[in-house]
């Protein structure tokens, strides 16, 4: 097959290969005549390049018709016709430094020849935060990609990344990264240094379908550095800072505000916790405790927040010559979370090895990197009887009791009521939950060029990663006492997984003839196999002078194992074509056949194709060297693409063990579908890309329509099968929506330059078809045909009845009611997804001196705060937590107009499903704000020395009530806040 | 030249295709997938006889929906009360409330009954098929096989189906009798229940004939005797009383089982593995809770009336309590008394204590003393006075210290027979059904104190005596008919 397709394509080169070489020289300057060191200088298409000198000069061998591209760092790009002329010398401008070069794929290519809808996120919006996880640091880059990061926790991973809405229910919803061309778990990025990435494309529409089955949440491509042809470089950057406490919008009692709130309540008969401190008729049985309760106001945020510090040192070394470029780097990050005892700490090294030796050329690397972070909560306890929530201490600083004292006056900890009778001082001192992740993603790519433009290519990429979870109650906690066999709890899990991915390609990519026709095609193959295997254990009855473990298997108390493995196979073969007419006129067009071993028997292949187009009407002669329009592009895309990450299950008919007295037997267990495939998405995409008066307008506007058909459904069964449903494809969904990126330079002269940008994207989301399936509810929300995904599910809650202090709601036919009764539940209270998300900042630069600020938003959303419940009156917690000073206004007579409950309408966590804790999910962040000065001209060898210093998420508005709009999901309980973190950097350049 | 330089190009990339192919040549083996952990492939779930015992052990594992037979004949009764205490298990069974989507148990147990089907099944499918077993063993499983689909299908038909008599020749909707595999795409829809009663029956004469000794060996697997068991309690309900006094014979005849008495009757209910006079109990070994699908907190006998000694969630009916004999042994087993906790309600059901009272037990199922007191039944509706006064009279001379026969005859007779059943098989699982095979109401007395609803009594041939066909099956499955009155 192959071989019959490259015939004519290897005809078409012997036509245009018979060029004569030619060498060409000459000098590249600044604006003021100042020559530029180590511009690049490439020929278009190729890879053949090198690097100005120190007097700006250059010599490089090119074909006669060959088109030379200058580009240099704080410098538009240029592009040059060599037209048979030996000498060309070249002034470069400062300015935005234009992206002109895209990862696509498998392969590279210039932006105007582009066909589909893809964001490149500019490396110098992340580099230097210090935020240890990339997926984090994406947040707002590009626009249509939606990223919650759902805990600040330093190096924690985000919760929701989606590109362009979710697609999939029951499926996978993140996007397919790959770096280097490795794809790499998503989970484990917090140990790669985001400092050692060159460049970022997200692929948002059928431009992803290269991709095939994995394409369809989207394509985030991340390249890393490489080393460049010139004398050796030495970065060293170091960076010092401190986080803060986040703003909150919450007030809670103090001491004298919860006592006479509860001397309140016991006089109305409720709070079953206070009989210590008040009798049934609001008296206190033991005056003399009342008044050293009196005494006690502890400030729960000062015992469990604290002032983090972050440090970072980095050095990196590049350089090379042809023949080798070479790119080292090493990096210390450590970072202390505000919550006490949560940190984070991190080595990495990278190493990349690349040149070309005759015709052949190479690229070796490989990224690794190793951290621990100490998490001060324990949130994965089986035997934490009491639910995770006392485990987690950002509920410590809602719920601590203010009379009540961390320590005993001997000192050891007190059993605190607001805890559950643990301490959170307790936990984050003595226990220990850590988790060390050492990954490692390496590849190695070698091609050989035929003849001109056409090559052949291997690669092999590992992407390796095992993360060790560890934690440990020991036996001297107070809750160490508590656990199975009443003496700590140990319990180590090992996860390990090892990836690897072969690619084969043969690639063409040259002029046709003359330089009019430009054809670019790949095919290649691909296999990847995915395996993981995790064990574990818990130890109990430790001895709490040896807290290994060891000789816990001899007690009473029976430790627990655990493992499991996992495997999976994917085989793919890929065609990808694109046909420029005269640099103005683009075509391209893919297929892809991807086989996969979590498929169904009946379903091993699946066909993903896309087709696309481009006209660059600025390059018609008509529009050429206009200046109030320098660049209009219209782009449309079509295509389909795979969702692969399914319930590996799905396809299995299987037994499963169980044991009848004491006998180990089979059982039946679940029902597979040998039918089962992946999940399609067919995305459409039109797009504009402009760039107006004198440049100084640029932006893209994209309208798409994606279409998931065949998503999973659990289908109901007859019982008789032995299984309440299946898995199966059945079902649509729709994804549609606008994306705007726009940046504009305010002012731009020779020294100064501002220039605002930002971007917005609004998605919207509906289910379409559920094939019969009837409505279904999710977690809180409810999956129905004509609503969006993730529209809350929630009985209508009218306000406080002023005559009874009742709270009111209303039924299905509109009627008040005091009655709390789920069959009234509607969906009008909108959906967890936000509609409108976007970034928009300020970049000034002013000769040396540079300044940015950014925000982030997002809309559209609302948000089902669990935490509201629990201060709307909870009567059962009342003497076991603190509560909001909202309470204060609890309704205690007929007429009072209030928003709190009457102690005759009981405990409000029995009516969670209400409107009344729906919030609206909207926020606006003041996510960063940087100012520096970079010094170039500095006498000696040193290229520059940058110092600056920056600040992250430094205020937001939104109307939700506590913590950080951020971290939340579809409902939000107590995350982990987004700290402010401000640090100062000094970067030096040899 | 040129044409050297062709050739020499396309080696190049003839290597690169040949790389490519040869990767490919292995495709199907590498595409081969291994299955997530904790899972047996189908396909290999039978390879020899060693796979048809665990496979076997496996079915007996679903018999636990024996749980709810016993729970809903509890709750839905007259022999218990709902504690004050009750934080609201079985509310909807004591207060008859349930409906074909406010009950877990309703959907869970047809579920798990269904389950213990398919789980035979597919033992019958392949047991012909694999290597190993002598004959007499493979008999001996599918002997057990046909016996355990049978109970399943007349459980089901009894929770789910009207009674027999309903339309006095059962031809009156019942519940879908499987006796092939089903697969995803199946549908069934209902037998009348005289074909479920039919097909039970040739189900438990097929394993008759199969299984070899007559002995109950270990009564926690279904031996030839249990059989007898399940066939007698079948023609009970089908109120064919010839039948009923034939097997009846047969098993005190020749099963060599003795009505247990003193020790011996206290013993049986203790976790000690004295397999006294049971012919069948669902096996659960101390200390190993078992799990319900859907059904959470319920994992062990003794939650069906309390939750250790903290919480009590139903207490014996008082006025039944009291109905006993001073000299009767019973209500050592069935009725304690706890000090201190709880506040409300300190007597407790005390059958299911097990090791204290959040143990687990064995869940009863048949015991020899249910065989006597259905031939008096039979006896006494064939007119057969004295025969039935004797059978009733060997239950109560091995309970009651000192017996001396009442002699009781007609109305007080049939009366006598049925409280001594009341007595004899309470919270065994037996007596709401035993009220509606009789045509009686539930009337839960003077003590009845009803904490929600106020309903004490349930009148006779009420819909509510059937459990709905749960919603989901309604849903999924278009061609079953739901039950009268849901």
């Amino acid at each position: 097959m192959k071989v019959k397709f490259l015939l004519p394509v290897i005809l078409m080169m012997l036509a245009s290969s018979g060029i004569m070489a030619q060498k060409i020289s000459g000098v590249v300057t600044d604006e003021n005549g100042e020559a530029l060191i180590g511009v690049t200088v490439l020929e278009k298409t190729t890879n053949n390049g090198t690097i100005t000198d120190l007097e700006g000069n250059y010599t490089i061998n090119v074909s006669d018709d060959a088109v030379l591209v200058f580009s240099y760092v704080g410098y538009e790009s240029q592009e040059i016709e060599v037209s048979g002329r030996s000498e060309i010398n070249v002034t470069l401008r400062t300015g935005i430094e234009l992206t002109t070069v895209v990862v696509l794929g498998y392969q590279t290519k210039e932006k105007e020849e582009i066909t589909g809808a893809v964001s490149t996120v500019s490396t110098d919006l992340i580099e230097q935060i210090p935020i240890a996880n990339l997926d984090n640091l994406l947040q707002g880059k590009a626009p249509g990609l939606v990223i919650q990061s759902g805990s600040g926790q330093p190096g924690s991973n985000a919760t929701n990344v989606a590109i362009r809405g979710i697609t999939s229910i029951n499926g996978g919803t993140a996007p397919y990264y790959l770096l280097d061309g490795v794809p790499i778990n998503a989970q484990d990025f917090s140990a790669l240094n985001p400092n050692d990435i060159e460049s970022i494309s997200v692929l948002k529409d059928a431009s992803a379908s290269i991709y095939g089955s994995q394409a369809a949440n989207g394509v985030i491509i991340i390249t890393s550095k490489k080393g460049h042809i010139g004398k050796t470089q030495i970065d060293f950057k170091t960076q010092f800072g401190i986080s803060l406490r986040p703003q909150d919008n919450i007030d809670l009692m103090t001491t004298e505000e919860l006592l006479s709130f509860e001397n309140y309540l016991a006089s109305q008969g409720a709070g079953g916790g206070l009989g210590a401190v008040y009798g049934p008729d609001g008296s206190s049985p033991n005056p003399a405790l009342l008044d050293s309760l009196r005494n006690i106001n502890t400030n729960y945020e000062d015992v469990i927040l604290r002032k983090g510090i972050t440090h970072s040192y980095e050095l990196a070394i590049s350089g090379g010559t042809e023949n080798l470029k070479y790119y080292v780097s090493g990096n210390y990050f450590s970072q202390q979370g505000i919550v006490k005892n949560s940190n984070f700490t991190r080595g990495t090294f990278k190493t990349n090895l690349s040149g070309t030796l005759g015709k052949f050329s190479y690229d070796i690397g490989m990224n690794a990197g190793y951290s621990v972070s100490d998490l001060p909560s324990s949130f994965t306890n089986a035997d934490a009887g009491d639910g995770d929530i006392y485990q987690n201490p950002i509920s410590g600083i809602y719920w601590g009791i203010p009379y009540e004292s961390i320590y005993q006056p001997d000192g050891s900890f007190s059993p605190l009521l607001g805890a559950g009778g643990d301490n959170w001082v307790d936990q984050f001192e003595n226990w220990e939950q850590t988790e060390k992740n050492l990954k490692m993603v390496g590849r190695a790519k070698l091609s050989y060029e035929i003849i001109r433009g056409l090559k052949v290519a291997s690669s092999i990429g590992l992407d390796y990663s095992q993360l060790n979870t560890h934690e440990l109650i020991p036996p001297d906690a107070l809750f160490g006492a508590q656990v199975p066999g009443n003496s700590g709890r140990l319990q180590n899990i090992n996860t390990d997984s090892k990836d690897y991915v072969i690619t084969s390609t043969v690639s063409y990519r040259n002029y046709l003839g003359d330089k009019r026709h430009l054809l670019d095609i790949i095919a290649g193959n691909e296999l990847i196999r995915d395996g993981g295997e995790s064990y574990g254990y818990v130890a109990y009855s430790l001895n709490p002078k040896d807290l290994s473990g060891s000789g816990a298997s001899e007690t009473t108390t029976t430790p627990g194992i655990s493992g499991s493995f996992s495997r999976e196979s994917q085989v793919s073969l890929f065609l990808n074509g694109a046909y420029t007419f005269n640099n103005r006129y683009n075509i391209s067009g893919g297929i892809r056949r991807d086989a996969s071993s979590v498929f169904g028997d009946n379903n091993k292949w699946g066909n993903f194709w896309n087709v696309g187009a481009s006209w660059v009407a600025t390059n018609e002669s008509f529009l050429k060297g206009n200046k109030n329009l320098n660049l209009l592009k219209i782009r449309v895309s079509y295509g389909t693409l795979g969702n692969a990450n399914i319930d590996r299950a799905a396809k299995f008919t299987s037994y499963g063990s169980t044991s009848y007295n004491g006998n180990t037997g089979q059982v039946p267990s679940t029902i597979g579908d040998p039918n089962v495939k992946w999940e399609t998405t067919k995305s459409a995409n039109i797009g504009v890309d402009f760039e107006i008066i004198n440049r100084r307008i640029r932006g893209s506007v994209d309208i798409y329509n994606k279409r998931t058909e065949d998503f999973f459904q659990q289908v109901d069964l007859s019982l008789t099968t032995g299984s309440t449903s299946l898995l199966r494809n059945a079902g649509t969904m729709r994804n549609r929506g606008i994306e705007v990126g726009l940046s504009a330079d305010l002012y731009r002269d020779k020294k100064t330059t501002i220039t605002l940008r930002g971007n917005w994207a609004m998605n919207k989301n509906l289910v379409l078809d559920l094939e019969g399936v009837n409505e279904f509810e999710s977690g809180t929300f409810l999956v129905q045909e004509g609503l969006p995904y993730g529209s809350h599910y929630v009985v209508p809650f009218v306000g406080i009845d002023p005559a009874t202090g009742l709270p009111l709601y209303k039924d299905t036919e509109g009627n008040v009611t005091t009655t709390f009764d789920i069959n009234n539940r509607t969906t009008d209270y909108g959906s967890y997804l936000p509609i409108h998300s976007g970034n928009f900042g300020l970049d000034v630069r002013i000769q040396n001196f540079y300044a940015s600020v950014d925000f982030n938003f997002m809309a559209g959303h609302t948000i089902l705060n669990l935490q509201l419940p629990q201060y709307s009156l909870d009567i059962g917690s009342v003497g076991i937590q603190n509560f909001l000073t909202d309470l204060l206004d609890i309704w205690t007579e007929p007429g009072q107009i209030t928003d709190i409950q009457g102690v005759a309408a009981g405990s409000a966590l029995s009516a969670i499903e209400s409107s009344r804790y729906i919030e609206d999910g909207s926020f606006l962040k003041l996510k960063g704000i940087r100012a520096g000065y970079r010094i170039t001209k500095v006498p000696g060898n040193m290229r520059y020395i940058n110092v600056y210093a920056q600040a992250q998420n430094l205020y937001f508005w939104s109307s939700l009530t506590g913590g950080d709009p951020e971290t939340w999901d579809n409902v939000t309980f107590y995350n982990y806040p987004n700290p402010r973190i401000v640090t100062f950097g000094v970067d030096f350049g040899f | 030249m040129k044409l050297n330089i062709i050739k020499y190009r396309y080696k190049g990339v003839f290597s690169v295709v040949l790389f490519s192919a040869l990767m490919f040549t292995s495709c199907n083996n590498f595409l081969d997938e291994q299955p997530p952990s904790g899972t047996i492939i189908e396909e290999n779930s039978f390879e020899n006889f060693a796979d048809v015992q665990s496979a076997l052990y496996g079915a007996y594992r679903f018999t636990t929906y024996n749980w709810f037979v016993i729970a809903l004949n509890a709750w839905a009764g007259d022999n218990a009360q709902r504690s004050r205490d009750n934080g609201g298990i079985g509310t909807i069974y004591f207060n008859w409330t349930y409906n074909s989507s406010n009950a877990v148990e309703v959907e869970a147990i047809y579920l798990r009954a269904y389950n213990l089907v398919l789980a035979v099944n597919k033992i019958l499918d392949n047991i012909d098929l694999v290597e190993g077993g002598t004959e007499d063993e493979k008999n001996e499983v599918k002997a057990q096989c046909y016996a355990l689909r049978a109970m399943a299908h007349f459980d089901l038909s009894r929770l789910y189906a009207a009674k027999y008599t309903a339309t006095g020749d059962g031809g009156h909707l019942g519940i879908p009798y499987l006796t092939e595999s089903t697969n995803a795409s199946s549908l069934p829809s209902q037998n009348t229940v005289k074909e479920v009663y039919n097909l039970a029956i040739q189900d438990l004469t097929t394993a008759y004939d199969l299984f070899t000794d007559y002995a109950v060996s270990n009564p926690t697997f279904i031996s030839k005797v249990a059989v007898d068991a399940l066939l007698q309690r079948l023609y009970l309900y089908k109120e064919d009383w010839a039948k009923v006094i034939e097997i009846g014979n047969r098993i005190i005849d020749n099963s060599g089982l003795m009505l247990a008495s003193g020790s011996d009757y206290i013993n049986m209910y203790t976790p000690s593995e004295n397999p006294g006079e049971f012919i069948f109990k669902v096996g659960l070994p101390a200390g190993v809770n078992f799990s319900i699908p859907l059904i959470s907190g319920t994992s062990n006998m003794g939650d069906i009336f309390a939750f250790g000694t903290s919480v009590n969630n139903y207490i014996p009916n008082a006025e039944f309590a009291a109905s006993f004999d001073a000299n009767d042994i019973r209500p050592d087993i069935l009725f304690t008394v706890m000090n201190g906790s709880p506040t409300l309600d300190k007597d407790f059901v005390n059958k299911y204590s097990g090791t204290g009272f959040s143990g687990t037990t064995d869940q009863p199922y048949a015991r020899l003393s249910e065989v006597y007191l259905s031939m008096a039944e039979a006896y006494f509706e064939l007119n057969q006075p004295a025969e039935a006064r004797a059978k009733l009279d060997a239950v109560r001379a091995a309970r009651i210290s000192g017996y001396v026969s009442i002699g009781e005859n007609g109305t007080a007779l049939r009366d006598a027979i049925r409280t001594e059943r009341r007595k004899e098989l309470a919270y065994e699982g037996h007596r709401f059904w035993d009220l509606s095979r009789w045509g009686l109401g539930v009337d839960r007395g003077t003590t009845c104190v009803d904490l929600a609803t106020g309903n004490c009594t349930l009148a006779a041939d009420d819909f509510r005596f059937v459990m709905p066909i749960p919603q989901h099956e309604m849903n999924a499955n278009p061609n079953m008919v739901q039950n009268t009155g849901f």
